[in-house]
């Protein structure tokens, strides 16, 4: 049974999810403000946070940022607006998925199983790329022999892209394989979350020779000649 | 009016308003003015001059001639011969003054010797003079002579010439003197072109003067037209320079509060637009967290409304559905919001336009009740997430009014993507036709609650827009037809659109660019 962290500040909302996810056969935590949320995340370490942007004191994405530093969980942010500035910065702050408000209980639900399914271990060797050797048995990647911290969406992510090395993956495509999206995903994701995954396993970030773009079309691992 | 219509009529617009313009008309007025003073002036000067010129001239060659002829006349012997005579005619010529002189005696009439006889003879002198001459008039107390010295200008042979002649005594001889009047004439004709070079010297100043004296009239007034465009392009900031205190700067003035008091009245207005915004898109905004709570629960009270009484079950599934359509419109309500302050932003993806409609059929369950025409393969640079609203308004709507089967087509133009929505039910109104994009406009009035919002077909048109595209409506042979019209790739400055999905996706796509 999944353990949930839910922090959200209105009462109401809340109570409604708290009842909606436990009913989903999840055990839920909640906190309604961002210290008690990271206080409570110390203590009881769940197993993925859903986590509303707009709290009290320091906001969602600060919440995000500070759980980051350390831990590689999955967070599903809930934000207010499905278009505007709030979904780049939590997903530039580190969040997995986004879902908007008024939330459907059963939409919620499956986000958090797909979340939650890109932790799982896969039956398989391990590859290198370079310096970048990923295990997929043990679902770790290392650096030079460093374990890199990823967590589980940016660790899919990998996944996907080496199972096809050099070929190229729209973000369609990739949102379907990684985040389990219909096809009205948003591909704001995808870039996001290949922007992080860059900043973990490549040399250099801001010139990316394992992931590259294909412009037009998505991205692509390319193996090291 | 009826001058200015038929006038007008006479000339093409353009040249008749150019020919009316202040510019022209100044300048004619100016150069009309100069022309009347000039001419007038050179005139009165010309007229005096030649009456002066020819007077000296006149009198002191007729006189010259007076004297001498009385002077050689009393040295002539009486019945003088004809020799005689030619030399009375070469002695009184020979006076100094270069004026030749004919004489004739009626006592030899047929001998009329001449100082010159090879150019002037007796037939050069205009018989009414010779006549007048030769009248002697009556003696009296204010006339003490019978005969008098006359004179008349006459032109020889193109040439100006004095002619005078007097009798000294009574059966004397009569003398005739020709005096040229060349000199004279060159002395007028130069005064008469320097008169004429003045006047179109003046003429050249009037105009000068008059573009002058229309700049000076003109730059403000082409100020302020400038600036009335500029006010009219909605510049409702613009404002003149005042200086001076003529009517220009009247105008300007005026034109300055005007401009004030309208930028007053659009500021207070946008104000008061701007506020009634905000307060819908707080209002939803608030709206939203009861909502997020109630849609929460909404799912355990479907799940469980079998298992409870049935007086409850029937109020459980009320607040259900109600629930839903309450958080759809608010949801609407909230799209809406985000077009109208020009938040929305497009966060585009390159999508196959099928596979968009097929999942947003799937997602709904209207495959049954869809006949798709759709090639896979056109790819379009869309909002996905945008692009399913517009599809689900559209099917949804066909669906709903104009019943099944629903045929959704796809083609591909040059450089657009065109999807055509029609239904089999009976159409649109005619005087419905142009409002069904608006907002909370429904076909049927009598029904008052209808399953839509009101604001489905209005935000499908905004999320078409966004794209640079649009959505029309039209009856087709049977049923109503929505075409929507998509370039394949959004305009290149989608507002802030790029901007935001810029920052990761921009970073991804240039820095490795190689």
């Amino acid at each position: 049974m999944p353990f949930l962290l839910l922090i959200e500040d209105d009462d109401a909302i809340r109570t409604g999810l708290e009842l909606a996810l436990t009913r989903q056969g999840h055990r839920v935590a909640t906190a309604a403000s961002g210290e008690d949320g990271l206080r409570l995340f110390k203590e009881q370490r769940p197993d993925l946070i859903v986590l509303d942007v707009m709290l009290p004191g320091i906001d969602g994405f600060e919440v995000c940022r500070r759980i980051r530093r350390t831990d590689q969980l999955p967070i599903i942010l809930l934000t207010a607006r499905s278009d505007d500035i709030d979904v780049v910065v939590g997903l530039e702050s580190g969040a997995d998925d986004y879902v908007v408000k008024p939330v459907q209980p059963r939409v919620l639900d499956a986000r958090i199983r797909a979340v939650l399914r890109r932790g799982e271990r896969e039956s398989s060797d391990s590859s290198a790329y370079g310096s970048v050797v990923i295990d997929r048995a043990a679902m770790t990647v290392t650096k030079d022999g460093q374990d890199l911290q990823l967590t589980p969406t940016e660790l899919r992510l990998l996944l996907e892209l080496s199972r096809r090395p050099g070929q190229a993956l729209s973000r369609q495509q990739l949102l379907r394989l990684v985040w389990e999206h219909d096809y009205l995903g948003d591909s704001r994701l995808v870039d996001a979350c290949v922007q992080r995954l860059r900043a973990k396993v490549e040399d250099v970030p801001s010139a990316p020779t394992l992931i590259r773009t294909v412009r037009g079309v998505g991205y692509r691992l390319d193996p090291p000649a | 009016m009826t001058d200015h219509q038929t006038t007008a009529r006479r000339f093409p617009a353009g040249r008749w308003r150019r020919l009316r313009s202040l510019r022209v008309r100044l300048i004619a007025v100016f150069a009309a003015v100069a022309l009347l003073a000039a001419v007038s002036a050179s005139g009165i000067a010309y007229w005096l001059n030649r009456d002066a010129v020819l007077k000296r001239a006149q009198n002191t060659v007729l006189n010259d001639f007076r004297v001498s002829l009385s002077r050689n006349v009393s040295e002539l012997p009486l019945n003088a011969s004809c020799p005689e005579l030619a030399a009375l005619a070469s002695n009184v010529a020979s006076s100094g003054l270069s004026y030749d002189v004919v004489v004739v005696d009626p006592a030899h009439p047929e001998c009329a010797p001449s100082s010159d006889p090879t150019r002037y003879t007796l037939a050069d002198v205009p018989a009414a003079l010779q006549s007048t001459v030769a009248k002697p008039r009556e003696v009296t107390e204010s006339n003490p002579y019978p005969y008098h010295l006359y004179w008349q200008r006459q032109n020889l042979e193109g040439r100006p010439f004095l002619i005078g002649g007097t009798k000294v005594v009574p059966n004397g001889p009569t003398a005739y003197m020709f005096k040229s009047l060349e000199n004279e004439r060159a002395d007028l004709n130069t005064l008469g072109w320097s008169l004429a070079i003045a006047t179109l010297f003046a003429l050249i100043g009037s105009a000068l003067l008059a573009q002058a004296a229309s700049a000076t009239v003109l730059r403000p007034v082409k100020r302020l037209g400038d600036a009335a465009r500029r006010l009219g392009e909605g510049h409702l900031d613009t404002r003149l320079e005042v200086d001076g205190a003529d009517e220009l700067a009247d105008l300007a003035r005026t034109f300055n509060r005007t401009a004030e008091q309208l930028h007053e009245q659009v500021e207070e207005l946008s104000a008061r637009e701007a506020q009634s915004r905000r307060f819908v898109a707080d209002m939803s905004h608030e709206l939203r967290t009861p909502l997020t709570a109630m849609t929460a629960v909404t799912d355990i009270l479907e799940d469980e409304a079998e298992s409870l009484d049935p007086m409850i079950e029937p109020a459980v599934r009320l607040v259900v559905s109600e629930t839903r359509r309450l958080s759809d419109l608010v949801e609407n309500l909230m799209e809406v919001t985000r077009f109208d302050a020009g938040t929305a932003r497009l966060v585009a993806d390159e999508v196959d336009i099928a596979d968009l409609i097929m999942s947003c059929i799937d997602g709904r369950a209207w495959y049954d009740a869809v006949e798709l025409d759709a090639p896979r393969g056109i790819l379009a640079v869309v909002d996905p997430r945008r692009l399913d609203v517009v599809f689900a308004n559209l099917i949804g709507n066909a669906l709903k009014h104009g019943g099944s089967p629903v045929r959704v087509r796809v083609r591909q133009t040059e450089d657009s993507v065109v999807v055509e929505v029609s239904d089999s039910g009976p159409g649109i109104p005619e005087d419905v036709l142009p409002h069904v994009f608006d907002r909370f406009y429904k076909a049927d009035r009598g029904r008052a609650r209808s399953e839509g919002s009101g604001l489905g077909l209005s935000i499908a048109m905004a999320n078409a827009q966004i794209h640079g595209g649009t959505i029309t409506a039209a009856n087709g042979e049977v049923g109503a037809v929505f075409t929507l019209a998509l370039p394949l790739a959004p305009p290149a400055p989608p507002s802030a659109g790029e901007a935001e999905d810029g920052p990761a996706r921009d970073a991804a796509e240039d820095k490795d660019a190689t």
